[in-house]
């Protein structure tokens, strides 16, 4: 649904985005990840038209970007990350002003309205004025305006900055929702967890690269990524396990607490299956385990070796 | 038009301003007004014979009418300032800009909104114009062709707001621009109009005073109604700046060049307007009946011995208008030099025009230097098309008489850096308001010498004309005074027998600007001290300029 090829975005000297290469498969909850600063505005603000970029170009469902912003522009539904709203508007009056800009009307209009207002949980507000809502309804006011003309994309950038936990689950929550009814959903954060539950693949941005994307296990594979184990060990024999598994060659780190062995194991099933396999064949017998899976936040760190901007 | 025009955006613009108390008070205040100015233009005639009630009608009339269209021209491009920095101020654009909405759409629907805006609020004066007819003395035809006239002059007044508020980014910024640009239309308008009738018949003024007379405009040996000329002229003018406008947003931050060629295009059509109006209507041979008792288009043959006077007008009013803008344009910026310069680049890597140009004027007074020259380009070659031999007798007097004025220019320039210096007071427009205050009085006291020597000149109203108005400095005035009018009086005669005075006034100039360029120095030597001394990265001054924006980048 869309793709990026060659994508360089220069501030005068600045470059913002350094020939990038992406393509998000339609029906997809795109996440951009990155430290402030890495070029994820630059990156949005190049698919949704308001900039020109220096080099490569961008296609929304076939159409250039550069070609036809028109076009485009009828196909997505930006919201940027400093967002703002007309204060002397009413709810209602706002969204039928961008419904009217894509060229709805009448009970069509009025009929998406209440659906958007709904979605967003902003009906008791509907005949309210903007300058009274607070931050957070504002920032669903802006995602209900981005929804308002039903768009294919929704380009959605740092779209729960500054609103409280409820605000941040209840966005997450209508992302998840954009996701199952089938939209190409491009979002981005520079707080991990929230993209991490929601995004069907990620892309991880640092000084301007997309230093890789993919879904969180293909990501986690292509650096090799870890998972952690939690072994429950019976007998009292837990001081044993490290001198079993020496030089097991898959195995990171090992550590003992009481009955119990923290591990650090390659992100493998047969690495695990010869752990097991090992400890059983030295007669230690497993109460239990328990594996956690390598976070967004880790592999981030992972990948950009700490250089945040 | 109505693909030109956004019909949601339109009525969104016309909600937000029309909403809330403000938009009832201002009418309500606007028409007490009115009706004060009214009352008092009729009573003038009133309280001598009621039998003059006819004249107290017109004069009550055509008052409100005048006074609306010089309001027009002053308070509309302020008010309409702000339409596009707040869709930047309130972080809307962006929005805004990623709708199927094309430049020309924003442009266009936001222009007709304000356009509608301004002329409701100008509309409820019409009752007390109705008012008027009771007291008798306003014919129907002229009084209705008076209000097409004021639409012109709205319509223009609000493309040329929403063209000054795409070329800055805080409304803060762009109003300063808007209400200077409406100004300079109306001085050279109005003041050049008084000599040049074709001119002034198209400025708003001028067209109600041919209207109020019943007399058509001459433009080129034809008889045109005035308030088709009018309208002609605003027509254009709104297309052309709707123009620039959708050219600036639709490559801002990009290319900013574009904006810059327009407004400089436009500005020399007013300005060689201006100046051909000045000298064909002060060249040729007045014909009893005309307005002014200067009359164009009729025929008459050309006086060469008129033109280097109608120069001198044109001259003396751009000089007005330029020393006027300096502090305005100047005030508070740091030239991207400077900027350099505080950075650690060596001197020796400026070009030879950044060395003649760019440490001595900033980016704003480079602009006015730029539109004095060519000035000086349209005034001598007006000296060559129609002096004749009056140029070889008088070349020397048009060329000192514009030294004076780059010299005021520079040392106005250099004074108001010293407050970019200092980045006192905190905001741009407090800057601006400073530099505006300091300078008006420095001109002011300029000026009162200049007054003094040109009371004294054979031809008193041309001199008070000059001398009244705000800005001239004392070199221009004396300049041509002296030089073409050849004073009787002994105590000129004495001084200019040992110093031509626009040498004086050259030499008092630099002077001040080298004193001011002194004063720069010191200080910037200062706040660089302080900046090393606190040990953090030296903030610079605010710019006028707004920077492009770079978001998350």
């Amino acid at each position: 649904m869309i793709r990026i090829q060659g994508l360089t975005v220069k501030y005068d000297d600045l470059v913002a985005v350094r020939s990038v290469d992406l393509h998000v498969p339609a029906g997809t909850v795109f996440g951009l990840v990155g430290p402030n600063g890495a070029g994820k505005t630059s990156m949005m603000r190049a698919i949704a038209g308001l900039l020109v970029p220096a080099e490569g170009h961008c296609t929304v469902a076939g159409v250039d970007v550069q070609e036809d912003p028109v076009a485009v522009h009828r196909m997505i539904g930006y919201m940027p990350d400093f967002f703002g709203v007309y204060d002397h508007l009413l709810v209602w009056e706002y969204l039928e002003f961008f419904g009217e800009l894509y060229g709805m009307s009448g009970s069509s209009l009025r009929r998406r309205i209440e659906e958007v207002l709904e979605i967003t949980d902003l009906q008791i507000k509907t005949d309210s004025e903007i300058g009274g809502l607070s931050r957070g309804m504002k920032q669903r006011l802006c995602l209900a305006r981005a929804m308002v003309h039903e768009p294919q994309v929704l380009l959605l950038d740092e779209p729960a900055s500054g609103v409280d936990p409820r605000g941040r689950y209840e966005i997450r929550r209508l992302i998840d929702r954009l996701g199952e009814i089938g939209k190409t959903v491009l979002v981005s954060s520079h707080i991990l967890p929230e993209l991490s539950d929601i995004c069907d693949m990620i892309g991880i941005m640092e000084k301007g690269n997309l230093v890789a994307h993919g879904s969180m296990d293909d990501i986690a594979a292509e650096l090799g990524a870890y998972r952690i184990l939690t072994i429950h060990i019976l007998d009292s024999k837990a001081e044993t396990v490290p001198g079993v598994l020496a030089g097991f060659e898959h195995l990171h780190d090992i550590e003992v607490a009481g009955d119990t062995v923290h591990a650090t194991l390659t992100d493998d099933p047969e690495a695990l299956a010869e752990l097991l396999q090992r400890l059983i064949n030295a007669g230690i017998r497993i109460g239990g385990i328990q594996e956690q899976r390598a976070e967004l936040e880790d592999l981030f760190l992972q990948l950009t070796r700490g250089e945040l901007a | 038009m109505a693909q030109l025009v956004n019909k949601p955006l339109l009525k969104k613009e016309l909600r937000q301003a029309l909403r809330g108390h403000g938009a009832l008070i201002a009418q309500n205040v606007y028409l007490i007004a009115f009706f004060v100015i009214a009352v008092a233009a009729a009573s003038s005639h009133l309280i001598f014979s009621t039998a003059l009630a006819w004249r107290a009608g017109s004069a009550a009339f055509w008052a409100v009418m005048m006074t609306q269209a010089v309001l027009a021209i002053v308070v509309i491009p302020g008010a309409t300032a702000s339409v596009m920095t707040t869709e930047h101020e309130q972080k809307t654009y962006d929005t805004l800009a990623s709708t199927p909405l094309t430049s020309s759409h924003i442009i266009w629907s936001k222009m007709l909104g304000y356009f509608v805006i301004s002329g409701s609020i100008m509309v409820v004066s019409v009752p007390i114009g109705a008012a008027c007819f009771l007291l008798g003395g306003v014919p129907l035809a002229p009084a209705l062709l008076s209000l097409v006239v004021l639409c012109g002059a709205i319509a223009f007044a609000t493309a040329l707001g929403v063209y000054c508020s795409t070329l800055a980014k805080r409304t803060a910024a762009a109003v300063p621009k808007a209400v200077c640009a409406g100004l300079v239309v109306l001085l050279l308008f109005g003041m050049v109009g008084q000599g040049a009738p074709v001119l002034g018949a198209v400025s708003p003024l001028g067209a109600m005073n041919f209207l109020s007379r019943e007399q058509p405009v001459p433009v080129f040996n034809l008889a045109v109604p005035v308030w088709l000329a009018s309208l002609l002229f605003w027509a254009v003018a709104v297309l052309a700046l709707a123009e620039a406008g959708v050219q600036r947003i639709q490559h801002l931050p990009h290319q900013r060049l574009w904006g810059v060629r327009w407004r400089v295009l436009l500005l020399f059509a007013m300005l060689a307007f201006a100046a051909l109006g000045s000298v064909q209507a002060l060249g040729e041979t007045a014909t009893p009946g005309c307005a002014g008792g200067a009359c164009c288009g009729t025929g008459g043959d050309t006086d060469p011995e008129k033109v280097p006077q109608a120069l001198a007008i044109f001259a003396a009013i751009i000089g007005h208008v330029l020393v006027a803008l300096v502090p305005l344009f100047a005030a508070g910026l740091l030239t991207p030099l400077d900027k350099r310069r505080i950075a650690g680049e060596k001197t020796k890597d400026y070009s030879i025009w950044e060395r003649m140009f760019g440490l001595s004027l900033d980016a704003g007074a480079r602009y006015v230097m730029l539109l004095a020259l060519l000035t000086l380009v349209i005034a001598l070659l007006g000296m060559l098309l129609w002096g004749g031999e009056v140029f070889g007798d008088h070349w020397d007097a048009i060329v000192l008489g514009f030294v004076p004025i780059f010299a005021a220019v520079w040392a106005l320039s250099m004074g108001t850096r010293i407050i970019g210096f200092c980045a006192w007071p905190r905001s741009d427009f407090g800057r601006k308001l400073v530099c505006v205050l300091l300078f008006g009085a420095l001109i002011l006291v300029s000026v009162c010498p200049a007054y003094v020597l040109a009371r004294d000149v054979d031809e008193p109203t041309f001199a008070s004309e000059l001398s009244l108005t705000p800005v001239l400095a004392a070199g221009v005035v004396s300049a041509f005074h002296i030089s073409l009018f050849e004073a009787e009086s002994a105590a000129m005669k004495a001084l200019t027998e040992w110093v031509p005075m626009p040498v004086i006034t050259t030499v008092l100039y630099v002077a001040l600007g080298i004193l001011f360029l002194l004063a720069k120095r010191r200080m910037r030597q200062i706040w660089i001290r302080r900046q090393a001394a606190a040990q953090v990265s030296p903030p610079l001054p605010e710019d006028t300029h707004p920077a492009p924006s770079t978001p998350d980048a």
